[in-house]
């Protein structure tokens, strides 16, 4: 008898761990779904830039970000920001994305003023980078969860820009 | 058996759409939405939900507004609602109790942590 209650208090706690992992993975699809909905649901460069800060700011928690975006000279140049934000401490952070090819997370946030810089790619082409400058205050870092999500939801952010671009020069009269 | 009635309220696309699709898989809840804390009252009291999840930063009348007049109106003071918070700290919450909300969860919206509280209000 007390070992058929042991034996289903165990397959309890393995179904309820198992439950939590089915929870968390639904969450990051329904984030991601959400994400892509929403960057891919416009042409235009302004509501794609303003759907960023949405999906920065309610999947991620991020108070304060900012996109740039590398220039025909390779220059970066700030193409939108929100929050409070220090540019020159922002330029410093895309310039060692940039340099260094891949995302950063910052170990000290505070010192150097952003939480992460991501990539975005298109085809394996650097568009721009993603600076996440403040997190809100109930949420202390950048989860593993965070920076997957984040990874993905940066290549959709620069793959719905170079289409908003696209289409506004074709848009323009010849 | 009736179907759970919830309305979900934000102003933020991204966080109607999350909380919709978080809700829809965890549970068979009908799911009725509004934009802001005026249509929110508007569609309580029209359509009786059994829960209210609602944002407190909005257009028109905020969350915590909303949450008072709910609180006030025969027909929708007993109704909980879940207030869904930019801020965690002691104060914001206060206020949001204040209003009349019998929980709350804060943004980014952690999916274990507002099924739970759903459940715990109205079941599954």
């Amino acid at each position: 008898m007390t070992r058929g209650a042991d034996e289903l208090r165990a397959e309890n706690e393995r179904l309820r761990r198992q439950l939590t992992q089915v929870q968390r993975a639904t969450s990051t699809m329904a984030g991601l779904y959400v994400a892509v909905q929403r960057l891919h649901g416009t042409l235009s460069r302004d509501a794609v830039l303003d759907a960023t800060r949405d999906v920065l700011a309610n999947l991620l928690g991020c108070e304060s970000a900012a996109v740039w975006e590398k220039g025909a000279n390779g220059e970066p140049r700030r193409l939108a920001g929100w929050g409070e934000g220090d540019q020159e401490r922002e330029a410093v952070a895309v310039r060692r994305v940039l340099a260094e090819g891949r995302t950063c997370v910052s170990p000290d946030p505070r010192h150097e003023g952003f939480h992460a810089g991501v990539l975005l790619r298109l085809e394996g082409q650097v568009y721009g980078v993603l600076v996440i400058v403040r997190l809100l205050p109930q949420k202390a870092a950048i989860t593993a969860r965070d920076h997957e999500l984040l990874d993905l939801v940066a290549g959709h952010v620069g793959l719905a820009l170079y289409v908003a671009a696209l289409h506004a020069a074709a848009a323009q009269p010849a | 058996m009736n179907r759970k009635k919830i309305l979900i309220v934000d102003d933020s696309r991204t966080s109607l759409f999350l909380e919709t699709t978080i809700l829809r898989t965890a549970g068979d809840y009908d799911l009725i939405s509004a934009v802001d804390g005026e249509e929110a009252v508007s569609k309580a009291v029209a359509q009786r939900p059994d829960l209210i999840v609602m944002d407190v930063v909005m257009p028109r009348k905020s969350g915590l507004e909303a949450c008072s007049e709910l609180r006030a109106l025969q027909p929708t003071s007993a109704i909980p609602v879940i207030l869904v918070t930019t801020r965690g700290e002691p104060e914001s919450v206060e206020r949001g109790f204040e209003s009349g909300c019998c929980d709350y969860v804060t943004k980014p919206v952690d999916a274990e942590e507002l099924i739970a509280k759903v459940r715990a209000w109205i079941g599954q």
